[in-house]
């Protein structure tokens, strides 16, 4: 009986030290995260030409600022980087700085206060001012007289058309819909894998910014689709592109499928092409392929002398962190890295897509840079024509919508035009009611 | 005295069971049981996942879900993927472990190539089949040798079956295991008192290996139709949920709601009425399916 009683007083002992020591254990390793130094996270592109332009910014900076020490990384890989950063964010686990947020996501962010407004920093304006992008940054990126968003980059989009196909049948470079329609009457043949134009992506709601939002634009000479209170696009310009949309499909001038570089490998004469990162891949990938950059189509009774405006697809760096030393720490980054138009010349040389800047086709820092580089001096002609997307925090929701109650009704040939936006209108009202 | 030694005994070995089941039971509080409590109320809630606060709104979600369209269009599309790839899958695993049974040496081996399918990444192989499947893939390429072309993943009439027919190859190997451990179940002297009293393989098959086999059947319909309102992967990478929401999944639907439009209580609401549909037709097909089986 002694044993016994023996033996459980010393089960009991062994229980209550392993207990101890885990308790132990788990309070070392909390200990451990506190004392670990604060320094400024931030995340960046998980593009590797975005990565190779921060490695060598990051090398500069390393060398000339050692005591302020940034922990760069690329964003965590995912369909876009705002799920990436959203989910970062509830979680507690997001960056102090972070770049990829475009104005949608931005408003968002700051409905919900989780940025950190740069004007309320010593040296904003002149910030502005030196990377030459006040009017932009002052007319497409404030909040509530606020702004908490440096653009980093502007890609106009744009049409890439086949030359040598143009050539071959010796027709101009496409301007209008009933330009296609010509076109397609004399090339288009899907039976051996020959369409006229490549009009949309995936269903993924960003897709929406090519394949609507860019058209929109060009029809109405820059006005929005929608604000945050209503809807514009079922009007006289809007019924007119998707008329043309869905002869398109009816008569099989484009192809209902995602095609991998359809205009590159000849699936298509010409269509919307997702940006000017695209130029670099396709010399690469495609180096006998010769093509030209236009604005995108209008309508036929566009007037001749107006100017073509597009979609920006722009985005720019943000703020997150609350944290004082951090802010000051960051505010000296941007201030060093914005300041500078070398940094510029080397975000084109990495990425080949324009800076957000006033001044890209006459600033003579940029000049030899585009001067060898052709194809993006086509886009940087259509900046000023550029417009981003209106400061709406339900973008995703609203183009999802879009995609479900206009273009794919249109493209599988369920709804006319008419009646796929008239839904789409009170459709989209009600979620921007909501 | 006997009885004191007896209860000291049988506490030191409960102690020792508490200690080495403490980790389970923490991870499945961790992982399982505060995710789904947290899930339940944020249901009750509107929350826009990055505001600090939410607002109370009962079952207001709850009726949203319902009345909502969208919901019914998902019922059909993964009652649809479930019809195709139960039917498929049962077949060819079934098919699978047959023919293993038959090879007398290294069945090992080939059971491990049929299993490699099962291991390998959903977002890998969904970018395979995508291209594969593509209007100028390698399959159309093939069948416009005939004169045909089949839009796989753009017809919205077979979009779901497509995606089905790429579970069905990832799930194959995985089943196949399950009847195969059934058919080896199966004692062998049945099939030898049936050959004779002059059964043909055909009808062994039939009135022997089908109803022997219908625990595992069971099983793996139960675990299919999981499957089926779990989908995820795979249309997300291959469709997005299109065309004309012809492959939208639940849990798509959640993930969007979640994360592309920022309504979290929505989505718990859509995850637990998901998780009341699923759990309401793996009754219906054990009902239909189960039979009681003596051997």
């Amino acid at each position: 009986m002694c044993v016994d009683l023996k033996n459980k007083k010393r089960s009991i002992k062994m229980f209550k030290k392993t207990v101890v020591c885990l308790l132990m254990l788990m309070m070392l390793l909390g200990f451990a995260g506190i004392t670990q130094a604060k320094s400024v996270e931030f995340w960046v592109g998980a593009d590797p030409r975005e990565t190779a332009f921060w490695t060598r910014i990051f090398t500069e900076w390393d060398e000339t600022h050692p005591d302020l020490k940034i922990d760069w990384r690329p964003a965590p890989t995912g369909k876009s980087g705002e799920e990436v950063l959203l989910t970062a964010i509830a979680t507690g686990t997001g960056p102090d700085l972070s770049t990829g947020i475009f104005a949608g996501f931005a408003f968002q962010l700051m409905e919900n206060d989780i940025l950190v407004p740069f004007n309320k920093f010593e040296g904003f304006e002149e910030l502005l001012e030196a990377r030459s992008m006040t009017n932009i940054v002052k007319k497409a990126w404030g909040y509530k007289g606020d702004y908490y968003v440096l653009p980093m980059y502007t890609n106009p989009i744009a049409f890439w058309w086949n030359k040598d196909v143009l050539d071959e049948l010796g027709i101009d470079v496409p301007r209008t819909y009933s330009d296609v329609l010509k076109l397609a009457a004399l090339y288009n043949d899907p039976k051996s894998g020959k369409y006229t134009l490549y009009t949309r992506f995936t269903p993924s709601w960003w897709h929406r910014w090519q394949d609507f939002c860019a058209h929109y634009y060009a029809a109405t000479g820059g006005k929005p689709y929608w604000d945050d209170q209503k809807v514009y696009f079922n009007d006289e310009n809007g019924l007119k592109y998707m008329e043309f949309i869905n002869t398109m499909f009816r008569k099989e001038y484009s192809p209902l499928e995602d095609i991998q570089d359809a205009i590159q490998k000849g699936n298509v004469i010409g269509g919307i092409n997702k940006g000017p990162w695209s130029i670099k891949p396709t010399r690469e990938k495609y180096p006998d392929f010769n093509y030209v950059i236009a604005p995108p189509l209008v309508p036929d009774s566009f007037p001749l002398d107006k100017p073509i405006y597009t979609f920006a697809d722009t985005k720019g760096i943000s703020m997150l962190t609350k944290d004082m030393e951090k802010q000051e720490v960051i505010w000296e980054f941007l201030k060093w890295l914005f300041s500078d138009s070398k940094h510029d010349v080397i975000w084109l040389e990495e990425t080949t897509m324009l800076p957000s800047r006033e001044d890209v086709t006459t600033n003579p820092v940029f000049s030899d840079f585009l001067g060898n580089h052709p194809k993006l001096a086509e886009y940087a002609k259509l900046l000023p024509y550029a417009i981003p997307p209106p400061l709406n925090a339900k973008t995703a929701e609203l183009q999802t919508a879009f995609n479900e109650l206009v273009w794919e009704p249109i493209a599988y040939g369920k709804k006319s035009p008419k009646e796929a936006l008239a839904d789409a209108e009170v459709a989209l009202n009600k979620i921007l009611q909501r | 005295m006997r009885k004191i030694i007896k209860v000291n005994r049988q506490l030191q070995k409960n102690i020792i069971g508490y200690i080495f089941s403490t980790p389970y039971f923490l991870f499945t509080i961790a992982i399982w049981l505060y995710p789904f409590i947290w899930g339940l109320i944020i249901s009750f809630k509107r929350w826009n996942l990055i505001s600090p606060t939410s607002t109370w709104v009962g079952l207001g979600n709850y009726l949203e879900v319902l009345q909502d369209p969208i919901l019914w269009v998902i019922i059909r599309n993964s009652v649809y993927f479930m019809i195709v790839f139960v039917g498929l899958t049962t077949i060819t695993s079934l098919g699978v472990a047959l023919l293993i049974n038959q090879i007398p040496k290294f069945k090992s081996f080939f059971v491990i190539g049929f299993l490699l399918s099962f291991v390998s990444s959903g977002v890998a192989y969904s970018v395979v089949f995508n291209i594969l499947f593509a209007s100028d893939g390698l399959i159309n390429n093939i069948l416009n040798i005939f004169g045909v072309k089949v839009g796989w993943f753009t017809n919205p009439s077979i979009a779901m079956a497509s995606i089905a027919l790429v579970v069905s190859w990832k799930f194959t190997g995985y089943y196949a295991l399950f009847f195969l451990s059934g058919l080896n179940n199966i004692p062998k002297a049945i099939y030898e008192a049936a050959r004779i009293d002059g059964a043909n393989p055909w009808q062994s098959f039939f009135k022997i290996t089908v109803p022997l086999l219908n625990p595992t059947f069971v099983m793996i319909i139960v675990f299919a139709t999981i499957t089926s309102f779990n989908l995820f992967a795979e249309p997300y990478m291959i469709t997005g949920g299109g065309p004309m929401n012809a492959t939208k999944t639940m849990m798509l639907e959640i993930y969007n709601r979640v994360f592309e439009f920022l309504q979290v209580g929505y989505g718990s609401t859509l995850a637990i009425v998901s998780a009341i549909i699923t759990f309401i037709f793996v009754c219906i097909f054990k009902k239909l399916v189960e039979r009681d089986v003596y051997v």
